[in-house]
């Protein structure tokens, strides 16, 4: 049995292992996208200067003795926003995605502080991360480093892109381990998804078809619960067998979709944030563009691009083999 | 940088530590049960009348109150006048209602058994507290 030391040491070899510099860029271009499109609502604006008491601060809002004022909230999401855009082309990406990064974590942290812990953006928030003094411009880039002439696949860019891999896989992973931790067993067989979908369809304006049509089914609420569970627990699976990330994204797409339809939670947010990070743009975009010809073999120019056909072969799980 | 981030990820997915946006990934994590609990805030006019306290028309300030009206009942009474003292004057300015005072009840709904309407059993409203209105 591989013991903690060798198994820490393959999950480090596998971080490190070599990306093309386009993998990163890809992962860049779609978490700035969604934070730029996060950033843009008005609901920060609308709950800056609420009311004291209503404040419930959590983690670092504590900080802050109300809730922030309408100024401040404003001056904050115009950066934050102009970080985002800056990123999402490439430019000077080691100050405007932090800057980007900081003012979502912020103006996030204030609609986490009004009663309840919110999890929308938070997989966003935490896949950002690694990427954020990441050389996630060389490629791909409005503005790209002089030193960046021509780069090739390395573990400079492998570290970031599985580093988000491993958050995305994570969550999914610590949200089922959670719910084996606090409910048990009694998560699947208890009737609580039964329970569960009552109670948010009452809480509807109108009676939800697609939530009572799963309750109203005992047998059918457990097979979504341990479905949901399985889903959850296996999903680091990902990490090292990347052929089941189609199987991985459409298991993800479906859940987030079926919470959405029957308790009109919506957690698009998470489930973009999967995709972009998952997904291995570069060879989509070979497959998509340099498409084969008829005789099934690639194109050669693909095959001299730093995020070709051959780079997009190095996939985590097949290293070594 | 980012292998301290990835350890201090882990040991709060493992052990369910919340230092938000680092989490314990809890949401929908306790089972539920055939009872639910909600929290319902009442506000009463010069008149006696009573009227749910309609959050969806109030600003998004407002939206969570229902959350922060169930974790009151625990507040000194000072904090919880404060509290009610915003929810009336909300009231009044966008509302136009005179509030006089505020009840809170923590309704109790046992989901089933139910028929198409709904629960069968009607839900059971207990008061939690009350404040006074800032007119009073």
């Amino acid at each position: 049995m591989m013991s903690i030391r060798e198994a820490s040491h393959r999950v480090g070899q596998w971080l490190e292992s070599p990306e093309p510099p386009t993998r990163l860029a890809a992962v860049r271009i779609g978490l700035a996208a969604l934070l730029l499109i996060r950033l843009c609502r008005s609901t920060f604006i609308g709950v800056a200067s609420q009311p004291k008491p209503l404040y419930e601060p959590i983690s670092f809002m504590r900080a802050f003795d109300s809730m922030p004022g309408r100024t401040v909230v404003l001056a904050v999401q115009l950066v934050a926003i102009a970080g985002a855009a800056l990123a999402l082309a490439g430019i000077f990406v080691k100050v405007t995605l932090p800057a980007a990064w900081l003012g979502s974590v912020f103006l996030n942290g204030m609609l986490a502080s009004m009663g309840k812990v919110v999890h929308n953006d938070v997989l966003l928030l935490l896949a950002v991360v690694p990427l954020l003094f990441a050389p996630s411009a060389d490629v791909w880039a409005m503005r790209r480093p002089r030193a960046a002439a021509s780069p090739k696949a390395s573990g400079i860019y492998g570290f970031p892109v599985h580093a988000a891999m491993l958050v995305v896989a994570g969550a999914y992973f610590f949200a089922g381990l959670a719910k084996i931790a606090l409910s048990g067993p009694s998560w699947v067989l208890s009737g609580n998804i039964r329970w569960a979908l009552y109670a948010s369809s009452d809480a509807q304006s109108q009676p939800n078809p697609f939530a009572l049509f799963v309750a109203d089914r005992p047998w059918l609420s457990v097979c979504v619960a341990a479905a949901t569970l399985l889903l959850e627990l296996s999903f680091p699976v990902v990490l090292f067998k990347p052929r089941l990330v189609p199987l991985f994204l459409a298991g993800a797409l479906t859940l987030h979709t079926m919470i959405y339809m029957t308790m009109h939670l919506n957690y698009w947010p998470q489930a973009a944030t999967v995709v972009v990070v998952l997904v291995n743009w570069p060879r989509v975009a070979d497959r998509l563009f340099a498409a084969s010809p008829a005789d099934g073999s690639a194109c050669p120019r693909c095959r001299q691009h730093p995020g070709g056909s051959d780079n997009a072969r190095r996939a985590p799980g097949r290293r070594g083999r | 940088m980012t292998l301290s981030f990835l350890a201090i990820f882990v040991v709060c997915g493992t052990f369910g530590i919340e230092a938000w946006p680092l989490t314990g990934w809890r949401l929908f994590s306790r089972a539920r049960t055939e009872i639910a609990v909600s929290s319902l805030i009442v506000v009463e006019d010069s008149e006696g009348k009573l009227s749910e306290l309609p959050l969806g028309r109030l600003p998004l300030q407002f939206r969570s109150s229902r959350l922060v009206a169930a974790h009151a009942a625990d507040w000194p009474a000072r904090e919880r006048e404060a509290l009610c003292a915003e929810w009336a004057r909300a009231a009044d300015e966008y509302l136009g209602l005179d509030v006089s005072r505020v009840l809170v009840f923590q309704v109790t709904s046992k989901l089933w058994p139910r028929t198409d309407d709904g629960p069968t059993h009607p839900p059971v409203p207990v008061l939690a507290y009350s404040c006074r209105g800032p007119s009073t």
